[in-house]
């Protein structure tokens, strides 16, 4: 397609870009269409047909906003596609998506980021004309007859070990001008870098507005120029906590404003119980419920959320909860359930030890001494290091990847499974002798 | 730490006051080991009991009361605890069953604290050991039962049910994944994942595929749009031909309808009437005409009717009136019927008063009283009431009073009575009291009884012993005193049988030395005879003759000399040559001899012997015979047998002086019992009397002369009280009295204030009623007289007004008021009918009246319509009525119609031929013909029935192409699929970390129990083996522990490395076991601070020496950390710990 002759099909009686005095332009990124959401919780199949394709969900919610909002744009800052993901039905579904909004005259601007990059579904699937995929080279193209210029480079391969910006063209001198860039930015340690560049060069080229992509976290950088990371419209798992949105761009008068709008369509989150002071297992189970149902209470509306529990502090019943764990886990779900709208993928403990009495000098707590001990020998450490090697053989692939992504972390796993398991054991053994 | 001072076992068992005194503590390091010695039924066991009993109190269930019952067993000791002595008794009461040492109660609590928390049966089973306890508290503690069972395999409480929680803790790891196993969480879980994999493959459509199914789409939907093309392009042209077809006819039907209209070309084009209307408009006229003629002829008929109607406005006027007076006629009629009853009432109510007043109030005849006067207010009536009750009241309780002054004065007399009697019968006091309480009787009869108590039985055993001593007849009032002790009668006794053995020994020895001299002698004489044999003596004496005779010879030198000393010599020679020939005879002979000098010698030696030991034999006899003589028994005795005697006459005088010394003790109290016995026997004139029994008559009297007293104390303030009572109840009586004679004043007062003196007061006073009576009857009549008043005023009134309407409506009346009224009402009504109808009549007539000008205006309304309509049509046109009007309009509207169809028929022609105008039109149908254009149709149509075939053709391939992608579909399995998949690889992850937590956490705590035992098996089990290593003298010289299930059980190894049982010992070996499991648990306490009393009770039975004497050392060793007491029968015991402890132990005896 010809830069800057862009199809529109616009919606009878739309009123011409032109004669717009405001206009709104939505953006994205990373949507990972069709990427599975890594959570326990999903076991629970009425909150799987609930969330089921979540990701699909949440993309199919940024058209509904983008129709909602009448916007003239949509841009997508890379990262559409998982790389793992390669079904073709996943295109279908995104050729549908994408079908409505050119039903409804909205342009379309995609850059590709590493995951697109790496996906073999992205060079086949047969976009609707209302998209603008930038290519390697980068280029600009007009929204419309508007005086807005969009701006973009694409990844051409899973990695782009260098800064992209010098492939962008200057701005459009008098006109509104958006970049385009899918970029970890400055990077974190240990993690790869994807066209790095920092906030400050973005700033100097001299564009209104940096859609960017890349990193899952919703990020403002700056305001004059805007540079911004709109995050992940799903989270996937717990380390993408939180809610997630688009960013939604008006544009009165060369004026620039932004702000976020809803995306997800569950939202993972860490929540903390403090059971302090607890005397007894029914108060600690009412703790659990009405921090629960304060937490529900406080959702917005038709808010759905997979919850990472916590119990944190001292109470006297820190043994019997240890002891009781699988209980506790199983009674938080349930309470969790009551609500419609929590759901609890994992309990955690995190509870003090009751402060030392004169019964910690108990057979138990030298055991547990003795335990500790144990755990600190070289002999135990190798019989334990086969046992780890031999289950986790057990488990697919991507998943021993995960849990061992280099060689540190097995001996990290190791000891803590020790160490967690010791504590369970120290548990129940008090539990026992009570 | 605990120590036993001493024991009183006062009532308990068979004791009777027995006493265990274990001394002072010793010195640190110093054992504190006793062995307690007493034959058997001596009461070891009891006395251990009784230890425990002082510890523990008293069980509901006793088995030391055979002797004492037990409300009267008691316990005391002297506990040193912690290095105070306390004293404390126990008796068999509820609790608090502790004394302390001047008989204060004591908690439970007081004792227990210094237990150990040992429970009685621990206690039983640790440290207080007999055959049956050692071996089931033995047992227990091998089978970790009870805290020190415990102790001694785990060292602490709640490790064995560990391995429980472990087996629970590996089941659930196994659960979770188990090496090949396929029934685990995990392994399911894989299938589960493998299943989901394999649905994903067969559903999923990867890229390539997608992109071949597009292009095709795409090809097919190309084509399809290609043959619609050409289709399209065939119908345009079939459409063509069509239209010209159609065309031809309107093109002629045009020119003819032209052709038609051209005379009406002034005829307006639009006309808006509407015919419908005209129609309408004609209905309407030839209504209203009609209409308005028969209005005109009824409003004439009803003016007419108007006319003849008569009206009279006097009887108009008095209708209201009249039915006014409705209701004053209805009340006229009721008192026409009530009249003369309500009357007659009243009379019989004045007739029921005047009786009241004679007959109730006792008007007399001749005075006539009004009623009325004798009528009273309701409030005067109430205070007569009120005034009148108070009267009666007062009158009657002021009699009740003086009912009771009589009876209690009735009462004093008996009273009075009673004491006299009393004071008649009280004895003269005696000084049996001042006796009584001089002495302190009951105290003194206490102390008399435990005086007795303790006495009687020493006496009965000083009696007993005595009787025992009785011999051959003879017996002892008093024990007889003996020069000889019983160890030196058994010295003496000891010595006779020793001299009278060595003298018997002797004496067989001497004569086995006498038959042997005799065989000597023989032997000799038989030699000597049968041999012929020269002795040595005389061979001697051959020899001496010959020399004597040499000598001679030698002195003389003769031959007579020489001859006979040839003679001798040739005798010597002789004999010498004869021994030589017989010399082994003479040696043998010579033995003999020698033998023989040498057995009589030591005859001579022993027979000297025999007769000191048979000297020795008789001092030592005479010394026993005298001893007995001196013992005063009369008769011979054997030795023995006095030995014997002796014994028992320690047992007998060790009796008197118990006996003696209990009398010295209770002396005192029988001596005031003697002399309460002497004051009382006189008082009480009994002769000989036992004090038990005096004591107890003087008790009785003493009672009975108290209660006595009791009693006239009791009649005396009863008369007391009852005068007080009396004074008080007449001053009460003559207030009352007063009271009432004041109220009768009063009453009477009023009586005559409100009554004539014709009226008898004294019926008032009865009653009241006649009064209310006459009350309630005025009432009556008082609304009766109000009654016929009204009914003759209602009658009057009704009257008056009919005669007054009668005579302004002009009606004459007659005196019968219901008659006139009826007639006038009669008249009103008449009127009002007349008048209703004509007001009728003219409303009816103003309504036509008015109708009928309404039509006219109709009428007048159409003309004008028409004359407007006409003017629209052109000049010459007919429109003068309704109805030409309505034939013009009709032939216009004709006209109209054509000119819009030539107009629609020319635009149809233009639109079939889809040209602009008309000439164009006629143009291009000019020169055509139907049947040119049918030929060129046909044709057209067979083209496209082909075109249609394939472009039906091309949209199936295309929809099946599209149907093809389409299937691809954005639906949303596949994604269900992999999020399922991962959540069961999170699931997998999950159980194999928990598994692997668990398994790990499992191996840890498995360690770490394993080395926990190993280090706490020691303490306990260390103490153990060193002390059943010690007791067994090294013969088991290892213990262990084995794990066996849940439990654990106790090995002893031997030397050879042999593991044993328990149960497999020998009764000596395992109770060594079980002493070392005691020794080593009484070690742990004592370590832990509780140092208790440990009794054993002759367990040692079952000991060799050796280990007996390590038992000792064991005791011994414990007596050192606490307090080690054994208790035994067996002196041999005694002696093994007296050689192993010196005297570092302690014995006691009991019994003794």
């Amino acid at each position: 397609m010809r830069p800057g002759a862009l199809k529109l099909h616009r919606r009878e009686g739309a009123p011409e870009f032109g004669r717009r005095s405001l206009i709104k332009i939505l953006h994205t990124a990373d949507i990972h269409l069709d990427s599975p959401l890594k959570s326990l919780a999903l076991r629970n199949e009425t909150l799987r047909d609930h969330i089921q394709s979540a990701t699909r969900q949440a993309f199919a919610r940024i058209i509904d906003t983008a129709l909602a909002e009448g916007v003239a744009a949509l841009l997508i800052a890379g990262d559409l596609f998982d790389g793992a993901q390669r079904c073709a039905k996943t295109a279908a579904f995104l050729s549908g998506q994408i079908e409505r909004l050119r039903a409804a005259g909205i342009a379309v601007f995609y850059i590709k980021g590493n995951h697109d990059a790496e996906n073999p579904i992205t060079g086949e699937v047969a976009l609707p004309d209302n998209v603008h995929v930038f290519d390697g080279r980068g280029g600009k193209v007009r929204l419309g007859d508007t005086d807005i210029w969009i701006h973009g480079v694409s990844f051409t391969g899973r990695h782009a070990p260098d800064s992209l910006l010098p492939k962008f063209g200057a701005p459009v001198p008098g006109a509104v001008n958006i970049a385009m860039l899918h970029s970890s930015l400055a990077g974190a340690v240990g993690h790869d870098t994807y066209a790095p560049c920092s906030v400050d060069d973005l700033a100097a080229l001299g564009f209104d507005y940096w859609a960017l992509g890349h990193i899952h976290k919703r990020q403002v950088y700056r305001d004059a120029p805007w540079i911004v990371m709109p995050g992940i419209p799903q989270g996937r798992d717990i380390g993408e906590a939180g809610a997630k949105s688009a960013t939604l761009l008006t544009i009165e008068a060369g004026q620039i404003t932004v702000e976020e709008v809803p995306t997800s369509v569950v939202t993972f989150l860490l929540h903390d119980i403090d059971v302090t002071g607890a005397e007894s297992d029914d108060e600690i189970r009412q703790r659990v419920r009405s921090a629960l149902h304060a937490l529900s209470a406080s959702l917005a509306p038709g808010e759905t959320v997979i919850l990472r529990l916590t119990l944190a502090g001292r109470t006297a019943r820190h043994w019997q909860v240890l002891r009781d764990a699988a209980i506790w886990a199983e009674t938080a779900v349930q309470i969790a359930e009551e609500t419609g709208r929590l759901w609890v993928e994992k309990l955690c403990l995190a509870l003090e030890a009751p402060r030392a009495t004169a019964a910690d000098t108990a057979a138990t707590d030298e055991i547990a001494r003795l335990m500790a001990q144990i755990s600190t020998e070289a002999g135990f450490a190798a019989q334990a290091l086969a046992e780890v090697e031999e289950v986790l053989a057990q488990l697919p692939p991507a998943r021993r990847a995960a849990l061992l992504p280099d060689e540190a972390a097995m001996s990290a796993l190791v000891r803590d499974l020790a160490a967690s398991g010791g504590t369970h054991l120290v548990a129940l053994m008090k539990g026992a002798s009570e | 730490m605990m120590r036993l001072r001493q024991l009183d076992l006062e009532l308990f068992g068979g004791f009777s006051g027995q006493s265990f005194d274990f001394g002072a503590p010793r010195g640190d390091g110093e054992p504190d080991f006793h062995v307690i010695i007493g034959r058997n039924e001596a009461g070891k066991t009891t006395t251990m009991e009784g230890f425990l009993r002082l510890l523990y109190g008293f069980p509901h269930r006793e088995p030391y009361d055979f002797l004492h019952q037990r409300k009267n067993l008691r316990v005391s000791g002297v506990l040193d605890i912690d290095g105070t002595e306390m004293a404390f008794t126990r008796l068999p009461n509820r609790e608090p069953s502790l004394r302390d040492a001047r008989g204060a109660e004591l908690p439970t609590s007081a004792l227990q604290a210094h237990l150990g928390g040992l429970s009685e049966e621990d206690y039983r089973n640790l440290f207080c050991l007999d055959d049956a306890t050692i071996e089931r508290g033995g047992e227990e503690i091998t089978r970790a039962k009870g805290d020190i069972g415990r102790l001694l395999f785990s060292a602490a409480a709640g490790i064995s049910d560990l391995s429980e929680v472990l087996d629970r803790v590996r089941a659930e790891a196994d659960g979770l994944y188990r090496k090949r196993a396929s029934t685990t969480r995990l392994a399911s879980l894989k299938k589960d994942h493998a299943e989901v994999e394999r649905q994903i493959r067969e559903l999923d459509i990867s890229a390539a595929q997608y992109r071949k199914l597009k292009q095709a789409a795409d090809e097919a939907d190309a084509e399809e749009k290609r043959a619609l093309e050409h289709r399209r392009g065939l119908f345009a042209a079939k459409a063509q031909l069509e239209a010209r077809g159609k065309a031809l006819p309107l093109l002629g039907e045009i020119d003819a309808l032209g052709a038609r209209l051209v005379p009406f070309a002034a005829w307006p084009a639009r006309l808006d009437i509407d015919p419908e209307t005209l129609v309408r408009m004609l209905t309407d006229q030839a209504t209203a005409q009609s209409r308005e003629h028969a209005l005109g002829a009824e409003i004439d008929t009803l003016r007419a009717e108007l006319a003849g109607i008569e009206q009279h406005p006097e009887h108009l006027a008095i209708s209201g009136e009249i039915e006014e007076l409705d209701a004053l006629r209805s009340r006229y009629m009721t008192a026409d019927l009530d009249l003369d009853r309500r009357r007659r009432a009243l009379s019989g109510i004045l007739q029921d008063m005047r009786q009241v007043v004679a007959r109730d109030l006792g008007a007399s005849g001749d005075v006539d009283v009004d009623p009325d006067r004798l009528v009273l207010s309701s409030a005067a009536l109430s205070d007569l009431d009120a005034l009148r009750d108070a009267m009666r009241d007062a009158e009657r309780l002021a009699e009740t009073e003086r009912s009771e002054v009589a009876d209690l004065a009735a009462r004093i007399v008996a009273a009075e009575e009673a004491q006299r009697k009393l004071a008649g019968e009280m004895s003269a006091g005696s000084d049996l009291e001042e006796v009584c309480a001089r002495f302190d009787i009951d105290a003194l009869s206490q102390r008399f009884i435990a005086a007795t108590s303790a006495v009687e039985p020493a006496r009965a055993r000083a009696q007993g012993a005595l009787d025992a001593l009785s011999i051959k007849g003879q017996s002892f009032d008093a024990v007889p005193t003996c020069p000889l002790t019983l160890e030196e009668a058994e010295a003496l006794l000891d010595s006779v049988q020793k001299v009278t053995l060595r003298h018997d020994a002797a004496l067989r020895e001497i004569g086995e030395h006498r038959a042997e001299l005799a065989e000597r002698a023989a032997r000799i004489g038989r030699i000597k005879a049968t041999s012929g044999l020269i002795e040595d003596a005389q061979a001697q004496s051959l020899r001496a003759g010959r020399d004597d005779l040499w000598a001679e010879h030698r002195a003389q030198l003769n031959a007579a000399t020489a001859a006979e000393f040839e003679e001798a010599m040739v005798r010597v020679d002789t004999a010498m040559d004869l021994r030589l020939s017989h010399a082994a005879d003479l040696g043998t002979l010579r033995q003999h001899e020698q033998d023989l000098a040498a057995l009589e010698a030591r005859a001579g030696l022993m027979d000297q012997q025999i007769a000191a030991l048979a000297a020795e034999r008789q001092t030592a006899l005479d010394g026993l015979t005298s001893a007995v003589r001196q013992a005063g028994i009369g008769a011979p005795m054997m030795p023995e047998a006095f030995v014997a005697w002796l014994r028992k006459l320690g047992t007998a005088a060790q009796a008197a002086a118990e006996l003696r010394r209990l009398q010295e003790d209770h002396r005192e109290t029988f001596a005031r019992a003697e002399r309460l016995i002497e004051r009382l026997a006189p008082l009480l004139r009994r002769e000989e009397p036992r004090f038990e029994d005096i004591v107890a008559e003087a008790k009785a009297i003493l009672t009975g002369q108290r209660a006595h007293k009791e009693k006239l104390r009791a009649a005396r303030s009863r008369v007391e009280d009852l005068a007080g009572e009396r004074e008080k109840r007449v001053a009460k009586l003559a207030d009352m009295e007063r009271k009432a004679a004041s109220l009768r004043r009063d009453w009477a007062e009023k009586i005559a204030q409100l009554f004539p003196e014709a009226v008898n007061a004294s019926l008032l006073e009865a009653s009241l009623k006649p009064l209310h009576d006459l009350r309630a009857l005025d009432t009556e009549r008082i609304a009766l007289e109000r009654q016929v008043l009204g009914m003759e005023a209602d009658q009057a009134q009704f009257s008056a007004r009919v005669r007054d309407l009668g005579a302004r409506a002009g009606v004459e009346v007659s005196e019968a008021p219901r008659a006139d009224y009826d007639a006038l009402v009669a008249k009103a009504d008449e009127a009002v009918a007349a008048e209703e109808k004509s007001r009728d009549l003219e409303e009816r007539i103003a309504a036509q009246d008015q109708a009928l000008s309404e039509t006219r205006r109709t009428l007048d309304d159409i003309r004008l319509a028409v004359e407007k309509m006409a003017r629209l049509f052109p000049e010459g046109v007919e429109t003068g009525s309704l109805e030409a009007l309505r034939q013009a309009v009709s032939t216009a509207a004709q006209v109209i119609g054509d000119r819009g169809r030539l107009a629609q028929l020319e635009r149809d022609l233009l639109a079939t031929l889809a040209l602009a105008d008309l000439d164009a039109a006629r143009q291009s149908l000019a020169e055509t013909s139907q049947a040119d254009l049918r030929a060129r149709l046909e044709e057209v149509e067979a083209d496209l029935e082909t075109a249609e075939a394939l472009y039906k053709a091309k949209i199936e391939a295309r929809a099946a192409a599209e149907q093809e992608l389409l299937s691809i579909g954005g639906d949303a399995e596949v994604v269900r699929l992999v999020e399922r998949k991962t959540t069961l690889e999170l699931e997998m992850q999950e159980a194999a970390l928990r598994h692997l937590e668990l398994s790990l956490g499992y191996h840890l705590a498995d360690a770490a129990i394993r080395r926990y035992r190993d280090t706490h098996r020691s303490a306990m089990m260390q103490a153990t083996e060193t002390a059943f290593a010690e007791l067994t003298n090294g013969a088991y010289s290892q213990l262990r522990t084995q794990i066996d299930g849940a439990s654990e059980t106790l090995l002893a190894f031997d030397s050879k490395g042999m593991a044993r049982q328990a149960q497999d010992m020998s009764k000596g070996t395992r109770f060594q076991l079980y002493l070392a499991l005691r020794a080593a648990a009484y070690e742990q306490l004592a370590h832990q601070g509780t140092s208790l009393p440990f009794f054993c009770d002759d367990i040692f039975e079952t000991f060799d020496e050796d280990r007996t004497r390590s038992a000792c050392r064991v005791m011994e060793r414990l007596g050192r950390r606490g307090q080690a007491i054994y208790l035994t029968h067996h002196r041999h015991v005694v002696d093994i710990a007296r050689e192993v402890c010196a005297d570092r132990v302690q014995i006691h005896q009991i019994g003794v």
